[in-house]
């Protein structure tokens, strides 16, 4: 009974999907449109003082990382900046970009429209300065520039067509017509009127391979979390736990613990409180009267862009006690693991979009796991940034760790807390979990635990990951299924990858030797 | 390995303390404290068509608020349409943030977020020149909002953010427009708000 009743639940669920899909997408479509500009529309008033006002020397793609808060934020923002003709300082530059209007959209609607279709999106203009604070400073994102090669005529064009989108509703969707694809699109039409516009989901790497031929090395800007580390990193939770050992640390530089306190309080709370505002209004006038202050509150500077790519392959064999040997096929596809090396992505956070686990065992082929959407985010907490880490995961996974080996199929999530130790050479992870699944041999069941992670950075090519992990199935029994798992990756080349794992559960033990690659 | 319970209650109570720290800095109940000033004060801030209080304004409004609007006689009605932030949809908690309504076309005022939940409304009087407004305005909000990086700068007597805030000015940047910076900042108290008031009185027209 209670099987049918979930099943029902479910089916009205995925009609509901079915019928709201096509109503929110068939909405008109306004595209961006292949006309660049001419001469015949050059008469218009409007147009002639916006180009004056915005009439640039170079055009930058900028690029912010993730925000490890949001899913939604996971692949990074791309937006473009302006070098004016006009004499600027590049704090005031203007900054272009196509985002959600999420004005009186509630967080459900946000999520399903987002996914689905029916938000709205607006190509906006803002002061780079604004940008700067929302990325560097109150998300703490760091951002690349690339300079992008465009002639005088491909930079009108690019004004044109911004000047013609900007007044108008667009609908934007996670997945393909995003900040990303409408920006490249953008670009790509002012530089030739026939292109093709792309709606599909874009990765950084994809724009970037997309106008590789116009592309420069880029320049990053520091977020106001690298900006600190080197003067608070001993401000850990092992070291300080207060505010006014802050103080006590900081004496010698005010300039640094203003821009921390700052900081701090805009990561904490909704509302500075009195004591708190008191503090940073004493510190601005401190500051400002001081002198020989070697704090540098801004920093940017040439980077290389160390992406690797999103396609990932890989074999091996995997032996346990019960099984025997079974073959091993890999496939991701997504953005960052916790064994893969790139200065781009936080190291904490880990997100494919397709990964699947196949084993082959006597010419039978089976599904280890097949993930549509895996997102972990450990981000280490400390007493200056006091992020959340979480899991969010749908798909199949196989459950080891039950005397019944099955699959399992639903969502995934977690909720818990990250510690940094050794200089962020180890982080500590406790989640806790709750998996509403459909269990392949109990049916339908909300699978609860916790789960402790260890990550050992031990070197760039040296990874090793521990995780137990404990499963209950019912909580009025309190039974707990556990597992260990020990994950050892050695990158062999830029391009190659070892890993050698083992997996202890109360029933078996699986011991596997991997080897994955790129796929370029 | 048997199957263990003993670890259970030791866990549970461990992951939820730490579940609960976790949430600790996590907004909840159904109102949130907001801090609104004008440029003006004694405006009146309503909360969808309900008086609240006056400018400068600090105090509890309900989170599931649509509008607020700011109106003082004199000067063009302001509305703020109020949004979710991220975060804020992210754990399904709904605070103020975000997106402040358009503030492109400057139709009767703008408003910008300085602090955490502490937003400055500037209301045009009527009959001013939009010109004048929107020099002012840019001038003020990027006081308010880089305050404490233009204090840092002002203490190396350089640097990015003191630069913009005097090229602003429209003042030449010399030594003695940089006194009048930390003048200002001083005379201020450190205070964003007085700060913006302060600097705007600098703006060479």
């Amino acid at each position: 009974m209670r099987l049918n009743f979930a099943g029902r639940i479910i089916k009205i669920v995925f009609v509901i999907l079915l019928i709201y899909y096509p109503i929110l997408s068939a909405r008109p479509q306004n595209s961006i449109g292949n006309n660049n500009l001419d001469d015949t529309t050059t008469t218009n008033q409007e147009w002639k003082l916006f180009y004056n006002d915005h009439a640039f020397n170079k055009l930058y793609l900028v690029f912010a990382g993730p925000y490890p808060a949001s899913p939604t934020s996971s692949f990074g923002h791309i937006f473009v900046l302006l070098e004016p003709q006009k004499d600027r300082p590049f704090l005031l530059w203007d900054a272009m970009d196509f985002s959600a209007n999420i004005t009186n959209v509630g967080a459900f609607d946000f999520f399903l429209k987002g996914l689905f279709g029916g938000l709205d999106g607006q190509y906006k203009e803002i002061s780079f300065y604004e940008k700067l604070r929302e990325y560097t400073f109150i998300e703490s994102r760091s951002l690349w520039l690339f300079p992008i090669q465009l002639d005088k005529q491909e930079s009108k064009n690019f004004l044109f067509r911004f000047f013609n989108l900007s007044n108008k509703i667009y609908p934007y969707r996670f997945t393909n017509r995003n900040c990303a694809s409408q920006i490249y699109n953008l670009i790509k039409l002012s530089i030739d009127d026939s292109f093709k516009q792309e709606n599909q989901l874009v990765f950084p790497h994809t724009i970037i391979n997309g106008l590789k031929n116009r592309i420069s090395d880029p320049i990053f800007i520091e977020s106001i979390d690298n900006l600190l580390k080197d003067n608070v990193k001993k401000i850990t939770l092992t070291t300080c736990n207060s505010e006014n050992k802050l103080f006590e640390y900081n004496n010698a530089n005010d300039a640094i613990l203003l821009n921390t306190l700052e900081w701090k309080y805009s990561q904490d709370h909704d509302h500075l409180t009195t004591e708190e505002n008191t503090k940073l209004q004493n510190l601005r006038k401190l500051v400002s009267l001081s002198s020989n202050n070697e704090y540098n509150n801004f920093k940017s500077y040439p980077r290389v862009f160390d992406i690797h790519p999103t396609m990932l392959a890989g074999c091996g064999l995997r032996m346990s006690n019960d099984d025997g040997m079974e073959y091993l096929l890999m496939y991701r596809f997504g953005i960052h693991e916790y064994f893969e090396n790139c200065n781009v992505y936080p190291k904490n956070d880990f997100l494919n979009l397709l990964k699947i686990d196949l084993g082959i065992k006597k010419n039978k082929i089976q599904i280890n796991r097949l993930m549509l959407f895996n997102q972990t985010s450990l981000q280490p907490a400390s007493f200056v940034s006091n992020y959340l880490s979480w899991k969010l995961g749908a798909g199949i996974e196989q459950k080891d760790e039950f005397m019944d080996r099955q699959l399992s199929s639903g969502i995934f999530t977690g909720f818990g807390y990250t510690v940094a130790l050794l200089d962020d050479k180890i982080t500590l992870s406790l989640l806790i979990n709750a998996e509403p699944v459909y269990l392949e041999k109990f049916g339908l069941a909300f699978l609860t635990g916790h789960e402790i992670i260890t990550i050992w950075n031990l070197s760039d090519r040296i990874k090793w990951m521990n995780c137990l992990k404990g499963t209950m199935k019912n909580i009025a029994t309190l039974q707990i299924y556990y597992y260990v798992e020990n994950n050892l990756a050695f990158e062999i080349s830029k391009n190659i990858m070892l890993l050698l794992s083992t997996k202890f559960t109360e029933y078996d033990k699986f011991y596997n030797i991997k080897v994955n690659f790129y796929i370029n | 390995m048997k199957k263990s319970t003993v670890l259970l209650p030791i866990l549970a109570l461990f992951s939820l303390s730490l579940f609960i720290t976790s949430c600790a800095t996590i907004a909840t109940g159904t109102t949130q404290l907001v801090t609104i000033n004008s440029n003006v004060d004694g405006a009146t801030v309503s909360l969808d068509g309900v008086n609240v209080g006056k400018t400068p304004f600090t105090g509890e409004i309900k989170k599931n608020g649509k509008v607020v609007t700011i109106e003082k006689e004199g000067y063009k009605t302001y509305t703020i349409a109020l949004s979710s932030s991220l975060e804020g949809l992210f754990w399904g908690n709904i605070i103020i943030g975000g997106t402040l309504g358009s503030i492109t076309d400057f139709a009767s005022g703008a408003a910008y977020k300085y602090a955490p939940a502490s937003y400055q409304v500037e209301l045009m009087a009527k009959g001013t020149s939009l010109n004048n407004f929107k020099q002012i305005y840019e001038l003020k909000k990027y006081a308010m909002i880089n305050m404490s990086n233009i204090s840092i700068d002002l203490s190396k007597n350089n640097g990015t953010y003191l630069e913009s805030l005097i090229y602003l000015t429209n003042m030449d940047k010399n030594e003695k427009s940089i006194e009048i910076i930390r003048k200002k900042l001083i005379e201020s108290e450190g205070d964003q708000v007085h700060f913006g008031n302060l600097i705007v009185k600098l703006l060479v027209i």
